[in-house]
């Protein structure tokens, strides 16, 4: 419900809008990048030239870019190219190595099917519950004696013999479906998804999270430009959105952002697309390949946090 | 309580606040330093939370007394498959036994490329290698578990044909 009242919402807001602030939105485009004149349709002045023209791409952290445990032999590289979500256009701004164990595993259909059940069910509390005999009222009295009515004998009208007597192993909720999947399937989970998601070429890279506008109608071009499908999801490193994209993203229901820490495999494949950015690429590796390499057994007892 | 990080070098000050070290023991004579350049002795001791890395062929003569070699690529660099060594530089080959019967079986993992070529390498090894006549070479391929599975324990002949391929 609450998603659906803020579709709607969204919605309203977005065609109020796109009739205040798309001049505003083309001024940025105009600042950012001369091409994009021609696909603008605003001619007014630009509060936020300076802001735009400040987003600089950091070219030298892309090219000096080096793999944590460097893969050991060359048939396994795997590279992507980096794009930028400041500009309209897909324009491609580096190119980078991932890491074959994070971005290039076998896809295990299997590991996939189970992280998605296990999110879906450990945090599921089945609330269902039927009464048993003992709860339903009435059913003291023997309805007849026990010889002599040629009938079958029977000493309550509420056992689970009898239409609408009490069930006998009926649901008695509320009960926790919760479980620990093991760490190394929750670990292979998030690699898979990733692998899976660039070999579907649904994984993208980008240098930061900046956009020039905060108009919606921005990114929904940018999407619909570089087709990338109904639902988007950014990742960053950081968890402090920036403004500009917050605003936009509160009236775009299925674009959604996420943390570097909550990325996860079910919500990887609810979004038809992922879009990771250097940092989030760079902290997702150093992560999961500290997993990978590290001393020690790997699999842990889990406990509940008390 | 000891350290936190090994690279800061605010050990020698919480070493004199550790529980271990406020009474003195009676029997042994000792002394508290606060030099880091004696802390390096100490993080010899500490258990190291990465697996290192091979040190280069310059430090050691290979194969080391245990056996151990290292990956070669110069000889697997041509084959159709790929075997990753474990993250302890191991080789991925484990002897299983099923819950339900005393059945053991070799489970050969982290293959990658033509898993096919490889399952007939190993077929073909183990009928050359067999002594009774009336073994039965069995394997199975998991696909996209990238495994295999062969009937009996062979590790160490797998393993060896393994290294011999310099994987």
């Amino acid at each position: 419900m609450a998603f659906l009242s803020k579709g709607v919402h969204s919605m309203w807001r977005s065609t109020k809008l796109l009739q205040t602030l798309l001049p505003q939105v083309s001024q940025s485009f105009l600042c950012s990048s001369s091409e994009l004149s021609s696909s603008s349709n605003s001619e007014s002045e630009s509060s936020d030239s300076l802001e735009s023209a400040s987003h600089v791409i950091d070219t030298e952290r892309i090219r000096n870019r080096k793999l944590l445990y460097p893969p050991q032999h060359s048939c396994d590289r795997i590279q992507s190219w980096v794009s930028t979500l400041s500009r309209l256009q897909d324009d491609k701004v580096g190119i980078i190595d991932l890491h074959p164990s994070i971005f290039g595993v076998h896809p295990r259909l299997d590991i996939i099917h189970e992280n998605i059940k296990w999110q879906q069910k450990y945090k599921n509390i089945d609330f269902s519950r039927v009464r048993t005999r003992a709860e339903m009222p009435g059913g003291g009295r023997k309805p007849w004696r026990q010889k002599g009515t040629g009938r079958a004998r029977h000493g309550s009208i509420r056992s689970p013999l009898w239409n609408k007597g009490g069930a006998a192993k009926g649901p008695r909720g509320p009960t926790s479906n919760f479980y620990m999947l093991p760490f190394g399937i929750r670990v292979l989970g998030l690699r898979t998804a990733l692998s899976c998601k660039l070999a579907q070429n649904d994984l993208h890279i980008v240098d930061s999270l900046y956009i020039p506008a905060e108009d919606p109608e921005y990114l929904r071009d940018l999407v619909k430009s570089r087709a990338w499908g109904y639902s988007l999801l950014l990742v960053d490193d950081n968890d402090e959105v920036p403004q500009r994209l917050a605003n936009a993203l509160q009236q775009i229901p299925e674009y959604n952002v996420m943390p570097a820490y909550g990325l996860n495999v079910y919500s990887m494949l609810k979004h038809e697309t992922v879009v990771l950015t250097l940092s989030a690429v760079e902290k997702i590796e150093e992560r999961l390949l500290y997993h990978l390499h590290r001393s020690g057994c790997v699999q842990q007892k889990f406990r509940l946090p008390l | 309580m000891l350290m936190k990080s090994s690279t800061d070098m605010m050990m020698p000050t919480s070493i004199l606040s550790c529980k271990h070290c406020s009474t003195k023991h009676p029997n042994y004579a000792y002394e508290v330093s606060k030099d880091p350049a004696e802390w390096k002795y100490v993080e010899h001791l500490l258990p190291k939370s990465f697996v290192p890395e091979v040190p280069g062929s310059s430090l050691h003569h290979y194969p080391t007394p245990s056996g151990w070699v290292p990956q070669q690529e110069e000889k697997y660099a041509k084959l159709p498959y790929y075997i990753s060594r474990t993250k302890n530089h191991q080789m991925p080959i484990y002897i299983k036994e099923r819950t339900d019967s005393p059945l053991k079986f070799t489970h050969i993992g982290n293959i990658s490329g033509n898993i096919w070529a490889l399952d007939a390498d190993i077929r073909e090894l183990l009928e050359a290698s067999k002594t009774d006549p009336n073994y039965l070479v069995l394997t199975q391929v998991h696909e996209p578990g990238r495994f295999i599975r062969v009937k009996g324990v062979h590790a160490d002949t797998i393993a060896q044909f393994l290294i011999d391929k310099g994987f």
